[in-house]
């Protein structure tokens, strides 16, 4: 009798703790923008906009022909089996790395022959607003379409600045996503991309480039050419210039120097980071304003004249 | 036998009259007439002062007034607006276009339009001194009243005169100062409040800056080195241009090499960075970090901001004017004006005294304008009044409002516009950077710049 008594509390404890631990275990829809999940089927099914972006990109290339409900059902799950024997890989259902990778590269393929959207005409320039997570694309200073994006965080935040396209390529993959467009900022590498975690998008979350939808960055790849000008606009933090600045140089001080002569009343051009003649041009017109040389170079004096020193 | 007449001859006195009517009737005529043939007479043109605006009649001005070099111009605008509706309300009948002249087209746009016979009716530009352009313009003068004549400062009219004419209204002066760090100036018997009544000689200031030097501390850093700087030492000696009103050469070598002189006590005095040429270098810096007891010539937006920087590094500072070389202290302030012009062919007499009625309209607003915007000091009787919003004390405020103490004599000349700015360029400055960087001697800086001049002004403008 106390044996079976010994097994009934240890059945009873035992079923608490499962009832326990399937209360407190990870959800199956998740947001969290900072993890890559490997989808498998569960009961209930895992689900989220990872889940429609999957289903989006499998119908895209005809291998699912179900709805974007975002539920990684079975029908999902065999699509995706059927993607993978395609692409030569292990047909297991589940969406792992190798599996992520060989997608991305499929679509980017697939968008650039399948583009038919036309380019809207008129002079197109991009402004990113870090604030409100906005691409906003004005054609003739008019908005014509506005995306969501995600931003640098707080610790590398997107370069706030006027710069231009120079490079655009569509196979870089994995979280740059289907697309890439580089930017001209000197201190780094930047650019607008597509992306593995759509669920960032609408935060602060990369390391300073600019992240779209696939769907969304596939759709403005063409419209923007290499020269395309793209303001970034949001807070800056004033940093100190603790040297003279000269043509020739650039970097985050020249760029500070630009935007402070901006602020001060002083067409610079573009506050790109670039010592050119517009920022040394600007500088003389504030040396002439204070009856200084007009050397247009920033030396001490033009640094303590725009509080930058 | 005839019949006599009583009371003398009657009617011989009929004759008298008409004749006393007649004569006066001529007068009456030659009064309003002889404007109009004295240049046919005399030779030249001449405006009758005397047209009216007939009420009636609907007038179209031209007026250019040429953008400052400012930082924002809306507020300029919305200012212009408040004048010009106010112009509008007075004289409905008169209606003016306005156009706003880049600063850098200016010179050139001018030239064009009065070689075309077409200048506009008013002209204004806020940063130039010139107050003549020749055979088109309309000596102002003619339109004034005695008392408005006579409130006009001395010094301002002075520089506004060619010939003996009053040919532009002066608007308001610009001053340039020197800024000092009243605890960092320790010499005998050096009172700064006397000097800002008085004012004082270069001898004077040298003494003074070898004085306050120390170790560690300069007794004066300059804001340039180049012809800025130039600039200022000439208007000391009170012969800011290098020609007169006349084009005759104002700068004789003696003047040049007083004012070499200048630069050569500058570049050798104790108590002054070195190397010479970039003494400017870091000129706020030293100030403001109590490091020179004086620096200067500022103009008016470095005396403003110069001034705010030092009260918050707990500076106490003081204007001083900038010393003199004349036998008579003079301060450094120039005139800016505005201008009025006739057409070919001539649109008439009472459409110019539409056009000077505007421009004697518009002055007290640009005046007003200019004080509140950049400090500039109205041309008025008591600038003073005018200039609430300057953060000096009162006895800054003497020294940088001292407008009867400003050269009478023009900084600028005419006709061509800007031509006294590009004889400057041809015939100064490159004598002067020499002098600076060591390659001329005083005696090579006056002889070149006597010679450029002499061929720029044959071979002109």
């Amino acid at each position: 009798m106390k044996k079976w008594r010994k097994l009934w509390v240890l059945t009873l404890l035992l079923l608490i703790g499962l009832s326990v631990s399937r209360v407190y275990a990870a959800p199956v829809s998740c947001d969290c923008d900072d993890q890559d999940r490997i989808f498998r089927l569960t009961d209930p099914p895992m689900s989220g906009d990872d889940v429609v972006e999957l289903q989006s990109r499998l119908r895209a290339l005809g291998f699912y022909e179900g709805s974007l409900d975002g539920a990684f059902n079975e029908p999902t799950a065999q699509a995706l089996m059927e993607f993978q024997e395609w692409a030569g890989l292990a047909p297991d259902g589940s969406f792992g790395p190798k599996t992520q990778e060989a997608l991305t590269m499929s679509i980017a393929e697939f968008s650039v022959s399948q583009a038919t959207e036309k380019p809207p005409e008129g002079e197109l320039r991009i402004v990113i607003n870090t604030e409100k997570k906005t691409l906003t694309v004005l054609v003739d200073d008019e908005v014509f379409k506005v995306f969501p994006c995600a931003v640098g965080k707080s610790s590398t935040k997107s370069p706030v600045g006027e710069w231009r396209v120079i490079q655009k390529g569509t196979h870089w993959g994995g979280g740059f996503g289907t697309r890439w467009m580089g930017l001209n900022v000197p201190w780094g590498i930047f650019g607008i991309h597509g992306t593995n975690k759509p669920g960032s998008i609408g935060t602060a979350a990369s390391h300073g480039c600019i992240r779209m939808h696939n769907r969304d960055v596939e759709r403005l790849y063409p419209w923007v050419k290499v020269g395309t000008r793209v303001s970034i606009v949001g807070q800056y933090p004033k940093i100190r210039v603790s040297y003279p600045l000269h043509r020739g140089q650039s970097g985050k001080e020249v760029q500070q120097l630009q935007l402070s002569l901006r602020e001060a009343g002083f067409n610079v051009g573009y506050t790109d980071g670039r010592y050119g003649e517009d920022t040394a041009l600007g500088v003389s017109q504030l040396q002439s304003f204070y009856g200084l040389k007009p050397s247009g170079q920033a030396d001490i004096n033009v640094l303590m004249l725009l509080g930058l020193r | 036998m005839p019949k006599k007449r009583r009371n003398g001859t009657p009617g011989r006195r009929r004759p008298n009259l008409v004749v006393l009517i007649l004569a006066m009737a001529a007068l009456a005529l030659g009064y309003f007439a002889f404007p109009l043939v004295q240049g046919w007479l005399v030779g030249g043109f001449r405006v009758n002062p005397n047209a009216r605006i007939d009420p009636e009649e609907q007038y179209q001005l031209s007026f250019w007034m040429v953008k400052p070099t400012v930082p924002d111009f809306a507020p300029w605008q919305e200012r212009l607006v408040d004048v010009f509706n106010q112009w509008t309300a007075a004289y409905p009948n008169i209606q003016v276009d306005i156009s706003y002249i880049p600063p850098e087209q200016a010179a050139a746009r001018l030239t064009e339009a009065i070689a075309a016979g077409s200048p506009p009716d008013v002209y204004f530009h806020p940063d130039s001194a010139q107050a003549w352009y020749g055979e088109l313009q309309i000596p102002m003068q003619i339109y004034l009243e005695r008392d408005e004549q006579a409130a006009i400062p001395a010094s301002a009219w002075g520089q506004a005169i060619s010939g003996e004419r009053l040919w532009s209204l002066p608007v308001a002066l610009y001053p340039k100062v020197m800024l000092a760090n009243t605890a960092l100036l320790q010499a005998d018997g050096f009172d700064p409040a006397e000097v800002s009544t008085t004012g004082w000689k270069w001898d004077d200031f040298f003494s003074v800056v070898e004085k306050s030097a120390s170790g560690s501390t300069y007794g004066f850093v300059p804001t340039n080195t180049d012809d800025t700087l130039l600039s200022s030492i000439a208007a000391s000696f009170g012969k800011p241009a290098v020609l007169n009103a006349a084009l005759e050469p104002q700068w004789s070598n003696e003047d040049l090499l007083a004012m070499a002189a200048v630069w050569q006590e500058l570049s050798q005095a104790e108590g002054l960075p070195s190397p010479a040429a970039e003494m400017d270098a870091e000129c706020l810096d030293l100030f403001l970090s109590k490091r020179a007891a004086m620096i200067g010539p500022l103009n008016h937006n470095l005396a403003y901001w110069l001034w705010k920087a030092a009260i918050q590094k707990g500076i106490t500072p003081a204007l001083l004017p900038v010393p003199h070389g004349a036998e008579q202290p003079v301060h450094d302030m120039q005139s800016v004006f505005l201008s009025v012009f006739r057409q070919e062919p001539y649109r008439g007499h009472s459409h110019s005294r539409a056009a000077a009625e505007f421009a004697r309209f518009l002055r007290p607003g640009l005046a007003g304008l200019l004080s509140e915007q950049t400090w500039a000091v109205p041309a008025n009787p008591e600038p003073l009044a005018s200039l609430e919003r300057l953060p000096y004390d009162a006895a800054s405020q003497r020294v940088y409002a001292a407008v009867e103490m400003a050269p009478a004599t023009p900084y600028a000349y005419g006709p061509e516009p800007g031509m006294s700015e590009k004889h400057w360029e041809i015939a100064v400055k490159p004598a002067w950077e020499k002098l600076v960087n060591g390659q001329y001697s005083p005696a090579q800086f006056a002889q070149a710049v006597i010679n450029s001049l002499t061929a720029a002004t044959i071979t002109g403008p």
